[in-house]
């Protein structure tokens, strides 16, 4: 955790929108919203952390950002350019600067492939390196994510998935990124592993001149130690964002409230009204009635809630929160 | 304790894997009192799901299941498939990970839970159905007539689960096993989901055995835990105690891994679980325990009653536990 509020933003997403579309009953189209102008800022060398459910849109905003995605609008903006205007010839040699590390290790691996193989074919987006110098990189990145040198030969079948999950960071690192997506990287793991996974990021933020992350996860615990600042998304909206000792000790929208409180092993006061059922179906819930969008799973919903859109508004100094009753609320 | 629901001695599970075998119970001897709510937690490869589908005899060719699980003093591995049938999903209902998964695809929902009910009770076929809506509409799920000629892939994460939750309700049983009911569900619909089935429970007055890998959802949701690692029992006892107070080396290094402070590493146990393809001298934890002596690895612990009714298998439990 070494970059400071100034830091250069490197990237930044302006109002990101992005729906998919799909057949239901028929020939009529229902749309997906997974991003609904999603706006944030990423700088150098900082670890941002983005927390939601599945089908938050999280994913969705690192394939866009990764250019794999087109956006519907909006823009992203890196190193000054608009990445998504780019042809193909000019957006080629940005592309390495922008890793990922994908949920599952086992799947992300080419199983007829040994680590150094992987991370030779990564390291080959290195155009300055000739292949002596490669090898010897191999082993360099391999000690930088604490495996050592003689895992180099192994098959992925053979290593566990911490293990693996270390490999895919080497292999992210290969290339030499401003940036790697780390997509839900300790979800596959048991609890006991994650703090090696986590505790490799702390060693490699220290390091000079690293890549910044980009930490998509469900579980905010994880981002405790690792995050210099965290966007709370869900239904495709940040409702919270903030820095990270903002977030944990003082949360204010009730949906970051709900998160902490389901991460942690003390009595939670939970609504046990089960019967009441509201089980809102976010996947496939099209249009806004105009309120916010929490509105049906909301224990501080008041009557206006449904009537205004809830904007995104500064609370304290770095901390935005997209709920008009936050600072009520205890 | 309450009186003894579930009975479980020496059982062991392997699997034949070409030339070798897998050793996913080493033993396990557990009770399960009548009316408890037990969380069974353990990490992926501990055992807890291989333990509940021993229960029910849902093994795949390859396996060899011996030891004793008697079910309301009945024994359950000697019963013959029809006898075991009417055990399934009548007297112990499961709630399996994964509703999408485990709903069929090509059936509408109402039409599975009627299925099950009209195998269990031998009602006829509208009155099942009325049956099916019925439950549906309990577990909360919104115009229930609609809803139960939908298709699964009509419904979401949150509403198959409601849906199993009901298939499971239908006969009433009296041990609900929910093997990890919440993964994959968001926190607001997981919390919804875990309070249905405390319902249910409540309601039916039945046992539930819940399997899990997250702690904090044992903390509120049940009032006996047992720890399983590498398909043995660690520890048993009520929550509060194993919670507050382990005796096992391994709960503790489980627990910190879940506390929430403010240290700037996050803790982590060390080293990787034991090879499941070979049997065991020793404790199985050993390799990963900062308590590790001698006798660990030499002898296998036997479980010690640390205070009434918890039970920790480790050499050195009361020194964990007064630690």
């Amino acid at each position: 955790m070494k970059a400071d509020a100034a830091g250069e933003a490197l990237l930044r997403i302006e109002e990101a929108t992005k729906s998919f579309s799909l057949r239901q009953r028929g020939w009529r189209r229902q749309h997906v919203v997974a991003l609904d102008g999603v706006s944030m800022t990423l700088r150098r060398g900082e670890t941002v952390g983005l927390v939601g459910e599945s089908g938050s849109g999280k994913s969705t905003l690192g394939r866009c950002v990764l250019n794999l995605l087109r956006l519907d609008g909006g823009r992203i903006i890196y190193r000054g350019r608009e990445i998504q205007a780019l042809p193909e010839r000019e957006w080629r040699p940005l592309r390495r600067r922008l890793q990922m590390v994908f949920q599952n290790p086992v799947s992300s691996f080419n199983p007829m492939m040994t680590i150094e193989d992987a991370l030779l074919d990564a390291l080959r987006q290195v155009p300055e390196l000739d292949d002596s110098r490669r090898r010897q990189r191999v082993g360099e990145l391999l000690e930088q994510v604490q495996l050592g040198a003689r895992f180099a030969v192994l098959y992925p079948y053979e290593m566990s998935g911490g293990q693996l999950q270390r490999a895919a960071i080497a292999r992210a690192l290969a290339p030499e990124p401003d940036f790697i997506f780390l997509d839900e990287p300790t979800a596959n793991l048991d609890m006991s592993i994650r703090g090696q996974i986590i505790n490799l990021l702390l060693d490699l933020q220290q390091q000079e001149g690293g890549p910044g992350f980009v930490f998509v996860t469900h579980d905010l615990r994880v981002l405790r130690y690792v995050a210099d600042r965290i966007y709370v998304i869900t239904q495709g909206h940040v409702v919270e964002s903030g820095s990270r000792d903002q977030i944990f000790h003082a949360p204010r929208h009730p949906w970051t409230r709900a998160l902490l409180e389901a991460a942690s092993i003390g009595r939670r006061d939970r609504r046990r009204d089960a019967g009441s059922g509201v089980d809102a179906d976010i996947s496939l819930e099209t249009s806004a009635t105009g309120g916010c969008r929490l509105l049906a799973r909301c224990p501080h919903a008041r009557e206006r809630c449904a009537r205004e859109p809830q904007l995104l508004r500064e609370i304290e100094a770095g901390q935005f929160v997209r709920c008009w009753r936050a600072e009520e609320i205890d | 304790m309450s009186v003894s629901l579930l009975q479980i001695e020496g059982l062991e599970l392997q699997f034949r894997v070409g030339r070798e075998t897998v050793y996913a119970l080493r033993g396990v001897d557990l009770s399960v009192g009548a009316g408890t709510r037990t969380a069974i937690v353990g990490e992926s490869g501990s055992g807890k799901t291989a333990l509940t589908l021993s229960l029910l005899r849902l093994l795949p060719p390859n396996a060899q299941l011996r030891g004793s699980v008697r079910f309301r003093e009945r024994e359950l591995l000697t019963l013959d498939e029809a006898e075991l049938r009417q055990v399934r999903g009548g007297q112990i209902a499961m709630i399996f990970q994964h509703a999408q998964a485990a709903l069929n695809p090509l059936l509408p929902v109402g039409r599975q839970i009627a299925d099950v009910c009209r195998q269990h009770s031998g009602i006829g076929r509208a009155e099942a159905w009325e049956r099916a809506v019925e439950v549906l509409a309990a577990t909360g799920i919104q115009q229930a007539v609609a809803r139960a000629r939908d298709y699964p892939h009509q419904y979401s994460g949150g509403m198959a689960q409601r849906a199993l939750i009901a298939m499971a309700l239908v006969c009433e049983p009296q041990l609900l096993i929910a093997d990890e009911p919440t993964s994959g569900l968001d926190v607001a619909v997981q919390q919804q989901v875990l309070a249905l089935v405390e319902q249910v429970v409540a309601r039916l007055d039945a046992t539930l055995l819940l399997i899990t890998h997250d702690l904090a959802v044992v903390a509120d949701s049940c009032d006996q835990i047992i720890v399983m690692y590498a398909g043995e029992v660690m520890e048993t006892g009520a929550t509060a105690q194993v919670l507050e107070r382990p005796a096992n080396p391994y709960t503790a290094a489980l627990l910190a891994c879940f506390e929430q402070t403010d240290e700037a590493r996050m803790p982590f146990i060390p080293g990787r679980t034991p090879d499941m393809r070979q049997p065991l001298t020793g404790c199985s934890f050993a390799g990963r325990c900062a308590m590790t002596r001698d006798i660990c690895h030499q002898q296998r612990p036997q479980p010690l009653e640390v205070a009434p009714g918890h039970f920790s298998a480790c050499h050195f439990a009361q020194e964990v536990v007064n630690a």
